[in-house]
């Protein structure tokens, strides 16, 4: 396959991903069981294309986005509950925090090479459910917090929408999500920057030596892909009702994406998404059919078993170093 | 001929299933939800065979047939809701049963809401659960019951004026250390030490030696097992100068007798019901629940199986007196018998208040005594006295 | 502080291979774990007390360990580090949800009776069991420690990790080498299982608690350095309990994390190792 028709079948994948996400609600006749697991699917899947931002197009792994996720989530629950902000300026405002917390550990954490970096991030998280555990005057600590209002009602062309009942609504916010995400991820990746980002992942010193500033680079990708992680942790929030910190740093918000995303093809843009959503169909329509427990065992091998005989997964090209 | 042979013997069957069944009203649907898989497993699984001897139990002696639907939510928020959803939404059952851990009730309580569907639970005590004040939410057990246990036996059965509190920082731990303490407080009882630790702290030494230094007469942990065994070996290795070691949940199970041996002696717990604990009236329910439960799952069942089963007796019942012989199942009318219910089971008096809340709900508090669980209080429910001082390692 | 030994026992196994052959093992942890569920039913089926289950739990660790290399690891090694590490964080991911498959998510601790006795030195409170996990910690470094600097076997190891271009030239068998390195990481977290088992309790989840605990050190002490390690081990318990003390239990776990980010911005070549 010559270069040019890679680079238009992947935009056509991508056209088709979301066609298939828009038509799915009607496919599945507005089922709210089954628009419930996809809204998850949608969820980590956008979770999934942040990840690979950082992790697949700028070649900086991370083990910690679970980090970025909690912290959005509960910024955006005590924002809302404390401050009566309004849900929706919540949820943005979270997600500068997560921007905020990136900058955190990501200035000091990029001076180190790729695993340290990807253990610190790790450490990072474990850092920020700790601390959301023990500063309970803020944020009640494991007890958790408990009815967390939704997205409010939206008015438009002569409809409500409203997000505390209606499974479809959340669906359509939770994909609107994704594409946004999927957009920006698209433009950044075809600008200057996107460049700066694919020359940094190939090496470091010579990116440097062509001129490439790479500290910046690495810290855009990481703000960027910090502030969508946090932005969807703040959706999850406003969707269930309830955090505490176990569910919201959970391991598993920084595992899934990147069984998403090296399944659908890491560096590829859309694939993590597309990655995301056939794992998720996978482990609740299949998996757990046959293994009622440990059905999680399965990402782990299926992790494993990509590495190293797929790490192209699904979609993509991963290109290798040395 | 076959063909006549054929007819006459499917005729015949359906006359005998008719009259052979005879159903007293129709079936009845209940959905249940419960982690079956992910961290809370281990309990999920216990609700669930109690809930399944509920409803086997119900339809023998009420001749109404149960179509019951159990569906894991492998301890996550999300699946939990996604669970309420399929029961109510899609299979349209009458009312839900199950729910383990307050962060998976929560949700999956809003949800049940949502879809107007009683939801009676028994695996979550946090007090805000009912703040919303949900009208489907319904519960056998919450927290300040448990703590009532604690606090009243400290003041009255021990008369302690010092006690040092030890929780785990989890959150149900955390707040009936919390409730505990206020209780204490309140009925003037000093609380000098209130020491948080994490989930997984294997050296207990520093804080017990804050309980020492402050002259605490009662040592109480809000913990779990891995907790007690920590700490009790801790406060051997310090020969901690208590008169009392109080827990709250785990203690004196099968399981802890065994692992710490001559450890448990003296230890006191809260709980549910363990067996033998039911209050007269209920004598006969309990034995008859134990036998069939142990019979079908060859092993005695835990309190957390008493409660499903319980959950699940109640609600079928509720549901089939609302909707009378002809089966006119409506969350109303179900909702309407709950709340009318008053009645006295192994877990004592059962009846709900306006918030879903039950009114009569008190834990009992146990000793181990070579090796058993002797209920101590409340009174009324106690089978033997309490020795004290004493504590497993000897103490002074 | 005697916890601070067991600590670099814990991570020994993680350093080591880290050392050797530049791999992050992050399903390090789930062999620990291994060992100490090993001991745990050996215990339990057989009676066999912990301290005599003590090797086979390390050579069967350490068997998995050497299988999960050649397996897995052996064709990947000369892709992208990134690649290993992902991988075995797969790895990790199986096996924990493995054990919590067969064994159930039970907490598991391993007591044996005599442990318990309490013993007073000064001031000090210990228990017998401690002593006897310290003493065997303390054994396990030595051995491996005199074992890396005496042996052939050993001293090829060394000479790997240092160049391995100049140890394929002295006609050391590199890959041979590597498969070795990664079963001696597997057998000496093994060793360290059954310990911490006696000492608290192992869990499905306790494998992914101990393999950053043991990264925390293997940075804090930096590369290449045994010695370093222990220091380190000490460093941690003594700050956690003094973290205890002072502040509130709570806070314990965050002071090793905050150790390490600080450690790993300021100086990541670590306390004692040689400059990255």
């Amino acid at each position: 396959m010559s270069y040019l028709s890679f680079r238009l079948s992947e935009k056509m994948t991508a056209f088709i991903t979301f066609v298939v996400v828009l038509a799915l609600p009607f496919i599945l006749s507005f089922n709210p069981y089954y628009l419930s697991i996809f809204i998850s699917a949608l969820i980590l899947g956008s979770v999934s294309l942040a990840w690979n931002l950082l992790a697949g197009v700028c070649g900086q792994v991370s083990f910690g986005h679970a980090a970025f996720f909690g912290i959005g989530a509960y910024a955006s629950a005590l924002l809302v509950i404390k401050a009566g902000l309004n849900p929706f300026l919540a949820m943005v405002a979270a997600a500068m925090l997560g921007v905020l917390g990136a900058l955190i550990i990501g200035i000091p954490a990029f001076r180190l090479r790729g695993p340290y970096f990807a253990l610190s991030i790790l450490g990072f998280a474990e850092v920020m459910k700790l601390l959301t555990l023990n500063l309970t005057r803020l944020t009640e600590g494991s007890k958790g917090i408990f009815n967390i209002p939704s997205l409010p009602l939206i008015k438009l062309w002569g409809r409500t929408f409203d997000f505390y009942i209606s499974r479809t609504t959340n669906y359509y916010l939770a994909g609107a999500l994704m594409f946004a995400i999927y957009l920006l991820i698209y433009f950044l990746r075809h600008s200057n920057i996107g460049l700066a980002m694919t020359a940094v992942r190939g090496d470091e010193e010579t990116a440097s030596g062509i001129g490439v500033p790479v500290f910046l680079t690495k810290i855009t990708a990481l703000t960027v892909s910090a502030f969508c992680t946090a932005l969807m942790g703040a959706f999850y929030a406003h969707y269930i009702h309830f955090l505490n910190p176990d569910s919201a740093f959970d391991g598993s918000w920084s595992v899934m994406p990147i069984v998403g995303s090296l399944f659908g093809g890491i560096g590829t843009l859309i694939g993590p998404s597309i990655g995301a959503l056939v794992i998720a169909g996978l482990d609740e329509f299949v998996f757990k059919r046959f293994f009622e427990t440990g059905h999680k065992l399965f990402f782990g091998l299926l992790l494993a078993i990509v590495i190293v005989w797929a790490p192209a997964g699904l979609l993509g090209k991963w290109v290798k170093k040395k | 001929m076959k063909e006549w042979m054929l007819s006459k013997v499917s005729v015949g069957l359906v006359v005998g299933l008719w009259l052979g069944t005879g159903w007293a009203a129709p079936a009845i649907k209940l959905g249940a939800h419960a982690p079956q898989t992910g961290s809370l497993a281990k309990h999920g699984m216990e609700q669930i065979k109690g809930i399944r001897v509920g409803t086997e139990e119900f339809e023998k002696k009420q001749k109404i047939k149960v179509d019951l639907r159990v569906y894991d939510d492998e301890s996550d928020p999300q699946k939990a809701v996604a669970a309420v959803e399929k029961l109510a939404g899609m299979d349209k059952v009458n009312a839900i049963v199950g729910g383990y851990g307050s962060n998976l009730v929560g949700p999956a309580s809003e949800a049940a809401e949502r879809y107007d569907t009683p939801y009676l639970t028994t695996g979550a005590v946090d007090t805000k659960l009912s703040a919303k004040k949900f009208k489907n939410f319904f519960r056998l057990n919450y927290m300040p019951g448990y703590a009532a246990a604690q606090s009243g036996a400290i003041k009255e059965l021990f008369a302690a004026k010092k006690v040092g509190v030890l929780y785990n920082s989890l959150s149900a731990t955390t707040e009936i250390a919390e409730v505990v303490k206020d209780q204490l407080v309140k009925a003037g009882v000093e609380v000098p030490v209130f020491e948080k630790f994490e989930k997984g702290t294997t050296n207990y030494k520093p804080i017990l030696l804050k309980v020492r230094d402050a002259g605490c007469e009662v040592l109480l942990v809000e913990g779990y097992f891995p907790d007690y065994v920590g700490t009790i070996k801790d406060a051997k290795i310090l020969n901690l100068p208590v008169k009392v070691y109080m827990g709250a949940w785990g203690i004196g199970t099968p399981e802890f007798v065994r692992e710490l041996g001559p450890m448990s002696e003296y230890i006191y717990g809260t709980s549910i019901w363990e067996m033998g604990t039911a209050p007269k009236e209920a004598k006969g329910e309990e034995a008859e629940f134990v036998a069939v439960y142990t019979a079908k799952y060859k092993e005695e069942p835990s309190y957390i199986a008493m409660l499903g089963y319980l959950s699940t007796k109640y609600m079928l019942e509720a549901i089939a007196q609302g909707g009378g012989k002809a089966g006119n199942y409506t969350s109303e009318k179900s909702r309407a018998a709950l709340r009318a219910m008053d009645t006295v089971g192994s877990l004592g008096r059962v009846a709900f208040d306006e918030k879903g809340d039950p009114r009569y709900f008190t834990a009992i508090l146990f000793q181990t005594q070579k090796g058993n669980q002797v209920v101590v209080y409340p009174k009324d429910r106690a089978k033997g006295t309490i020795q004290f001082p004493a504590v497993p390692w000897g103490g002074k | 502080m005697l916890e601070g030994v067991n600590y670099a026992l814990y991570c020994l196994g993680l350093a080591f291979v880290f050392g050797i052959m530049r791999i992050i093992n992050m399903a390090h942890g789930e062999f620990l774990v291994l060992g100490g569920y090993i001991a745990y039913w050996l215990l339990v089926k057989w009676g066999i007390n912990p301290l005599l289950s003590l090797p086979l739990a390390a050579a069967l660790a350490g068997g998995v360990s050497f299988l999960n290399y050649r397996i897995f690891l052996q064709r990947i090694r000369t892709t992208a580090e990134l690649n290993t590490l992902i991988l075995t964080f797969g790895i990790g991911i199986f096996l924990s949800n493995l054990y919590l498959q067969l064994w159930s998510a039970d907490i598991r601790n391993i007591g044996v009776d005599w442990m318990e006795n309490p013993l007073r030195l000064g001031g000090i409170y210990v228990s017998l069991g401690e002593i006897a996990t310290f003493a065997v910690s303390l054994a396990g470094v030595l051995i491996l420690h005199s074992f890396l600097r005496r042996t052939k076997m050993g001293k090829a190891i060394r000479i790997t990790a240092i160049d391995r271009d100049a140890a394929a030239l002295a006609g050391i068998n590199v890959e041979r080498v590597d498969l070795l390195a990664f079963g001696i990481g597997g057998l000496l977290a093994g060793l360290g299982g059954p310990l911490l088992g006696m000492l608290s309790f192992v869990s499905p989840g306790t494998g992914i608690a101990i393999t950053i605990k043991a990264f925390i050190l293997t940075v804090l002490a930096g590369v290449g350095s045994i010695r370093g390690l222990i220091v380190a081990g000490m460093i941690l318990g003594v700050g956690e309990a003094m973290t205890v003390t002072f502040f509130s239990s709570s806070y314990r776990e965050l002071f090793g994390f905050v150790l390490f980010l600080v450690i790993l911005l300021v100086r990541p070549s670590g306390l004692f190792g040689k400059r990255i």
